[in-house]
């Protein structure tokens, strides 16, 4: 395919003249029928090194993703533009809605799937037929044990893609240490892959660490910043109930500026609303979770306040990197108290389950003739409802082959190195992930230039920053100076607001 | 709105019930008990008007009208009673609501939903289209809801945007004029155009100083108002476009609706049990929800005249709608099943339609 092909389908598809860094080299090793791995940062069009494929190949392109939202959201937004050959089969969907896809499955080019749909052995069936041009593993960090956040269903994915009988495979990421790149490469088990690996450093954007030494001195901080700049803002948290309650303090104190929370608590319908607002400048700020921003494409955010920090790096630079889309200058302020390391410890500790539990249902399995089923639902029950626990207990178990196609085998191994066994992959894991907490901490107190010191595990050179570079280097908030856009929000009556809403003169 | 419609419901139900009838009640679970004592005790209005209500939230309301002394719980900690100072409370919010108040569940719990979705959708779409922009992303994501839209506008689109944009503005002045400005506005602001998209119901709430409970009823009576206006044909031009097929809209479970077709076909309650295969008591149950619908049954097969009226006289006499009472006072050979399936047939005008509107 001759070089300016390529721009055209990109302009005819997407509406963009030119491709971002990494996109067409990768796009055509794809188009080359190579197996390919790339790192691409979030915010730079990862996503696209596969739709446009989808577009162009012959055949289906299958993607498998984690996540659901984002899924959804791709499909929507691809829909709206006018691509209509696509679909995400998920949990999500209705019996109905989802039979409907089944059935007509041949007319998809771009079909994602969740890893659990991997498993029906149904799906797996109706998909075997297909032409598949290209098979995806998108987030594919999820698949190294060593991974920020391994997924036991994204080993099935080496299966499924052999069972498919190899499509040309794309692993794409956005977060991974070399480790973890080495690690994914060879877990996906294909020969000969072209690899992309590109900066995860976003030279347009300023890194700031402001520490305060209580609550209110944090709330007056943000609130400061909020009324100084009235830039489109995301400001992270990790509770829902302060997302919402920081919320509701910044409205009372800044009446100029339109302030929103969103968070995985709310309706299919206010998610929607409030995501579409966003996009349509009539909010500036929301106040969200991690459940915001993954399907987003706003690119004019200019502030990314961290109100708490996430347990991890990898997480930081993601939710960094929905600022500054288009290289416009952009800041990301964390908040930093000293206690507030106490939330993400406790979030870890939830993260697996209790080994109490653990053993309980380890003695129940080897002393008494229990069922497959029965065990998942009681197991299920004891962890309060957290699926992924489970999904950690079945993985382990079926390593130690205690779990064989849904039945237990306790020949294999005794029940004492069962448990040790159990205990000690626990251990390591919590040993990971504290590791992973202490780094994000130990940058939170760097004493030296931040934006070397967030991103040395993933790449040995920085980019030149375009803007101010950090504020050990050289910020200062006097000179950030952004343009300011003023959105509209104007309190009429039911009578105007209807008449405009319906293009009815006066 | 909601506290209304809570101890109306609590009101009427006098602790023969637990509260969660009530939740049952609105969320629309759709068994035979729940309909057939929302028509025991007039409360057939409020059938299905909050689907969306969830356990947790309507026990959270519960307490909240507990802990305000509207209501007292009773030693079951499952039914309650309403309170002189609720009942003064509820008679002073029922005065400020009467006047607009259109709620009819049992008439519109399924098309009020899908009408809802329809309009919202095909506002988005048409402003869009009005402004030649085809591309944006539906605020209704059911596909049926997109369908419909689309096969609407493939019929309505000679008209033209500007035509059609016309018909709604009025048609939605005509219904929303009726109501209080707050609800009206609260209603426009839940619109989507191309030029802004509609508030969430938390940032309604926000902006009128109402529940997010309010927030979905007040936009809930507004459809129900509208959907009433397409039913009685008054002068709406254009929304009768988006209103859904008229479905069989009887309060009937779908169980009770398939022994009524073997009844139709001559077969007796054990041979429907049989056919069935479920319990007598289940199918007599289904005969007493037929009753509450076609007061023409033929009854004479369950019972002589003179148990029917025996039975019509005690209820006329008692004011307790508790089964056991009833059934106390009369002699030993008349069963439940025949004093339910009295209640039934005559239910409406013995027992009275006191709707609070």
């Amino acid at each position: 395919m001759s070089e300016s092909q390529l721009e055209q389908n990109l302009q005819a598809n997407f509406g963009f003249s030119t491709f971002r860094p990494g996109q067409k080299d990768i796009i055509e090793a794809v188009l080359n029928k190579r197996n390919v791995f790339a790192v691409l940062p979030t915010g730079t069009g990862k996503s696209l090194c596969y739709q446009l494929p989808a577009m162009m190949l012959s055949g289906t392109v299958i993607v498998v993703s984690p996540l659901l939202s984002l899924m959804t959201d791709q499909v929507k937004q691809l829909k709206a533009t006018g691509f209509k050959k696509v679909a995400a089969l998920n949990s999500m969907l209705s019996y109905q809605e989802r039979e409907m896809l089944l059935q007509q499955i041949d007319s998809y080019k771009l079909l994602y799937l969740s890893p659990e749909m991997l498993q029906s052995k149904r799906i797996i069936s109706r998909i075997k037929p297909l032409k598949i041009s290209l098979f995806v593993v998108d987030e594919a960090h999820c698949i190294s044990q060593w991974g920020h956040e391994f997924r036991p269903d994204y080993l099935r994915i080496k299966q499924t893609h052999q069972l498919l009988h190899k499509p040309p495979l794309l692993a794409l990421t956005a977060t991974a240490t070399p480790d973890v790149q080495q690690d994914i490469i060879q877990a996906l088990q294909v020969p000969d892959v072209d690899k992309f690996i590109y900066p995860m450093d976003k030279p347009n954007i300023s890194l700031v660490v402001e520490q305060v030494n209580h609550v209110k001195e944090k709330e007056d901080k943000l609130v400061e910043i909020i009324q100084h700049y009235p830039v489109p803002t995301l400001i992270y948290f990790s509770s829902r109930d302060e997302a919402a309650r920081v919320a509701s303090l910044l409205q009372a104190k800044v009446l100029d500026r339109n302030i929103a929370y969103y968070h995985g608590g709310l309706d299919n319908q206010d998610r929607l609303l409030i995501q579409q607002q966003f996009m349509n400048h009539q909010l500036d700020v929301i106040c969200c979770t991690n459940a915001f921003g993954m399907g987003i494409n706003k690119k004019d955010i200019q502030l990314v306040i961290h109100y708490h920090f996430p347990s991890q790096i990898e997480s930081f630079i993601q939710e960094i990197g929905r600022a500054g889309r288009n290289g416009q200058e952009s800041v990301s302020v964390t908040l930093y108290h000293e206690y507030d390391r106490i939330i993400p410890q406790r979030l870890l500790d939830t993260e697996l389950p209790d080994i109490v539990v653990v053993k309980q249902m380890l003695r129940q399995i080897y002393n008494s003739d229990v069922s497959y089923e029965d065990v998942k639902d009681e197991f299920i029950l004891k962890v309060n409802g957290m699926e992924p626990h489970w999904r950690f207990f079945r993985y382990q178990l079926e390593k130690l082959k205690i779990i064989e196609h849904e039945q237990f085998n306790i020949t294999k191994i005794s029940y004492q190195d069962a448990v040790i066994a159990l205990q000690k992959t626990i251990e390591k894991r919590y040993q990971y992930k504290y590791n992973k907490l202490n780094e994000m901490l130990q940058w939170l107190h760097t004493k030296g230039c931040r934006r070397k010191e967030l991103f040395t595990h993933f790449q040995e050179h920085i980019q030149e920053p375009t803007n101010m570079c950090c504020d050990y280097c050289d910020f200062q908030w006097e000179n950030w100076q952004p343009v300011f856009e003023q959105s509209n929000d104007t309190s009429q009556s039911w009578q105007i607001s209807l008449k405009e809403i319906l293009y009815q003169g006066e | 709105m909601f506290e209304c419609i809570l101890l109306d419901s609590i009101m009427k139900i006098n602790g023969e019930r637990t509260v969660y009838n009530i939740f049952h009640l609105l969320s629309a679970k759709k068994s035979t008990q729940t309909i057939q004592d929302s028509n025991l005790f007039g409360l057939t209005n409020y059938f299905g008007v909050y689907k969306p209500l969830s356990r947790q939230a309507f026990n959270k309301e519960i307490r909240r009208l507990n802990h305000n002394q509207f209501i007292t719980l009773n030693i079951d900690q499952q039914t309650v009673h309403i309170t002189d100072k609720g009942h003064n409370y509820f008679n002073q919010i029922k005065e400020e609501h009467k006047h607009f108040f259109h709620l009819n569940g049992a008439e519109f719990h399924q098309t009020a939903d899908q009408f809802s979705k329809h309009l919202l959708l095909f506002i988005q779409t048409l402003t869009h289209l009005h402004q030649k922009n085809q591309r944006f992303i539906p605020i209704i994501e059911d596909i049926e809801t997109q369908q419909f839209v689309k096969k609407v506008w493939n019929k309505q689109q000679q008209l033209g945007t500007e035509k059609i944009l016309k018909s709604i503005y009025q048609d939605l002045t005509i219904i929303l004029e009726t109501f209080p400005d707050s609800h009206a506005g609260a209603f426009v602001d839940s619109l989507t155009s191309v030029k802004k998209v509609g508030l969430s119901r938390y940032q309604i709430a926000k902006k009128y100083n109402i529940t997010s409970h309010n927030v979905y009823f007040s936009f809930m009576n507004i459809i129900h108002a509208i959907c009433k206006a397409i039913e009685t044909n008054q002068s709406l031009t254009f929304l009768p476009q988006l209103y859904p097929v008229h479905k069989n809209q009887m309060l009937l479970s779908d169980s009770a609706n398939q022994t009524f077709y073997y009844l139709q076909q001559g077969l007796s309650i054990d041979e429907i049990a049989n056919v069935r295969t479920l319990r007598v008591n289940t199918i007599k149950d289904h005969i007493v929800e037929l009753a509450y619908i076609y007061k023409t049954l033929n009854w004479t097969g369950y019972m002589t005249e003179q148990q029917y009226l025996l039975v019509k006289d005690t209820l006329a006499k008692l004011q307790s709608k508790k089964l056991k009472d009833i059934k106390s006072e009369l002699p030993e050979s008349i069963s439940y099943f025949q004093i339910k399936l009295v209640i039934a047939l005559g239910g409406r005008e013995n027992l009275g339609e006191n709707h609070y509107v």
